[in-house]
Parts: C-alpha cells; sequence; structure tokens
C-alpha cells in the first residue's frame, strides 16, 4: 500500500483541501474571502486553519485595516511542498486504478 | 481511499484554484450587447459622416467648413459617449445578475484587480487618444482605439477565462490593419468593438453559462 502511504492525513477533509488550494495560487488571502470562496461558517474554518498553522504549512499575518483586525494567511515552502505531494499521490492513485 | 473521492478530492482542488483566481462572473451576455449598441452606434456615426461628406462642396461654397466639421466631431464623441455608457451599463448589469444566479460576490479583491489591470491600459490609451483629437489625427483614433483596447484585453486575461485572450489579439490585430486602411477607420471599429464583441460573447455564454 505504498502509495496511499503518500496521501496526506491532513488534508484528508474537503475544507482543508479547499483552504489550500486557495493559498496555493493566492499570495496572502485573507479570512473573509477565504470565508466567502469557502461558503463556510467561522468556527468550521477558524478549526481547520488551527490545524494546518500548527503542522507549519501556513503561516498568518495579523493586521489593522482602520480598526479592524485583518487576518491573512500564506501557504510556506513546507505547505507547498505537502500539498504537491499529496495532488501526486491523488493522480497516481487515479491512474493506478 | 475510493476512487470517487478522489477524483472528487482532484475536481475540488481545480475547481477552488480557479474560482479563488479568476472573475468567472462576466456574462457573456454583457458582450453580445456591447457588440450589438456598438454596431448601432456605428450605423448613427456612418450615418453622420457621409451626411457632411454629401454636403462638403455646399459647405465649401458657404465657408462653414470648419464648423460643419466641428459638429461633426462633436456629434462623434456624443454617439461614442453614449455607446460607451450603454455598452458599460448592460455589462455590468448581466454581470451582477450572474453573480447574483450564482451566489457570488461582485465586489470582492479579485474583481478590483481587474478592473485595474483593464483601466489602467484604457486610461492611457484614452489619454493617447485624446492626443490624437487634439492635432487633428482623426483618421488614427480608430486604429488607436483598437489597439489600446486589445492590450487593455491581453492584461486582464489572467483573471477571467483564458479565451480573452483571443479577442485581444484579433483587436490588435485589426487595429494594426486599420492603421494600414486610414478611410476604413469606422468600418474596422464596427468590426472591433461590434461583431467580435457579439461573437466572443455568443461564444462564451455557450460555453460557460447556459447550463
Amino acid at each position: 500500500m505504498g502509495k496511499i502511504d503518500q496521501l496526506n492525513k491532513a488534508f484528508e477533509s474537503r475544507v482543508r483541501l479547499g483552504i489550500m488550494s486557495i493559498l496555493m495560487v493566492n499570495d496572502w488571502m485573507d479570512y473573509k474571502s477565504l470565508k466567502t470562496q469557502l461558503n463556510l461558517t467561522d468556527g468550521n474554518l477558524a478549526s481547520h486553519i488551527n490545524g494546518l498553522e500548527k503542522l507549519e504549512y501556513i503561516t498568518v499575518r495579523k493586521g489593522f485595516i482602520g480598526k479592524k483586525t485583518n487576518t491573512s494567511y500564506r501557504i510556506t515552502p513546507l505547505g507547498k511542498a505537502a500539498f504537491q505531494q499529496h495532488i501526486n499521490a491523488l493522480e497516481k492513485l487515479l491512474n493506478s486504478i | 481511499m475510493n476512487q470517487h473521492k478522489t477524483q472528487e478530492d482532484l475536481r475540488e482542488i481545480r475547481r477552488m484554484m480557479e474560482e479563488s483566481t479568476k472573475f468567472l462572473s462576466l456574462s457573456g451576455l454583457s458582450g453580445v450587447f456591447a457588440g450589438i449598441t456598438a454596431l448601432v452606434g456605428a450605423y448613427f456615426a456612418h450615418l453622420e459622416i457621409k451626411h457632411f461628406s454629401n454636403n462638403y462642396i455646399t459647405y465649401e461654397i458657404l465657408g462653414k467648413t470648419s464648423i460643419a466639421s466641428q459638429e461633426l466631431s462633436k456629434q462623434l464623441l456624443l454617439i461614442a459617449g453614449t455607446v460607451l455608457l450603454v455598452a458599460i451599463g448592460t455589462g455590468f448589469l448581466f454581470t451582477w445578475l450572474k453573480a447574483k444566479k450564482e451566489n457570488k460576490q461582485l465586489v470582492s479583491k479579485l474583481s478590483i484587480r481587474l478592473i485595474i489591470s483593464l483601466g489602467v491600459p484604457l486610461f492611457f490609451g484614452g489619454a493617447f487618444v485624446l492626443a490624437l483629437f487634439y492635432h487633428g489625427f482623426y483618421g488614427l483614433v480608430a486604429p488607436a482605439t483598437l489597439i489600446f483596447y486589445g492590450l487593455a484585453l491581453l492584461n486582464c486575461s489572467k483573471y477571467v477565462h483564458v479565451d480573452i485572450k483571443y479577442l485581444a489579439l484579433c483587436e490588435m490585430a485589426l487595429g494594426v490593419a486599420a492603421a494600414f486602411f486610414l478611410y476604413y477607420g469606422i468600418y474596422f471599429w464596427a468590426v472591433g468593438f461590434g461583431v467580435l464583441h457579439i461573437l466572443y460573447g455568443a461564444i462564451m455564454y455557450f460555453k460557460y453559462d447556459r447550463k
């Protein structure tokens, strides 16, 4: 089962897959845009973001726009590599069937 | 991990990557209507020009040529302005309707980026065309607008469906051709802003919008 081992458990959830996909192609994405893009509720998104942050797949930047906090996210090189590997594994899996 | 989930995952990844980087709510119908508006405008402009050239000798005899030609360029500017407003208005309306139907935001980082990438070349192109007007190089107005419009489209092509590149190339090619055939500017204009928009809009509508 070598092929399945390459699939990253961290990306099993559809939400995390979505977050990573968006951050792969967008530099610094703010929380609100991420939320509307993924069509999610606050709690749901926040917990998945925390999970990815803990793995150091994404980094956080907190800033202010006026008085409102504005939190943005960016994928890390580690996250990029991990996600790339995950996609490759998915493709290999599909081709082998 | 079954095959179905794998396929779904890959599809989701592709969809998210595309949707987050491209403004896909731009409606094909807005292209069609912009094209029709441009054709109607070109027809009225053609009438004005014909009227002027038919009466040219009379104007010469009466010594009113410069007044009449000023009047003509005023009329043409009015037509151009009206066409632009109607085209942008309907374009906005159809895009708004499509965004509403698909439950998408109209104002986002992406649509602002799109407008800036489209607007910067158009602004400088427009200023350049005003300079042409100022110096009386009326013949170069049509080629210049077509070329700058093509460049603007090319510049924003990374934010919309890639097909817009072909429209951009056609507009620029037409602009260069128009520069060689200076006195047929109005026809090149009608093709570039009318026919091409209708064609492109219709193709986009059938390819992406109609489900």
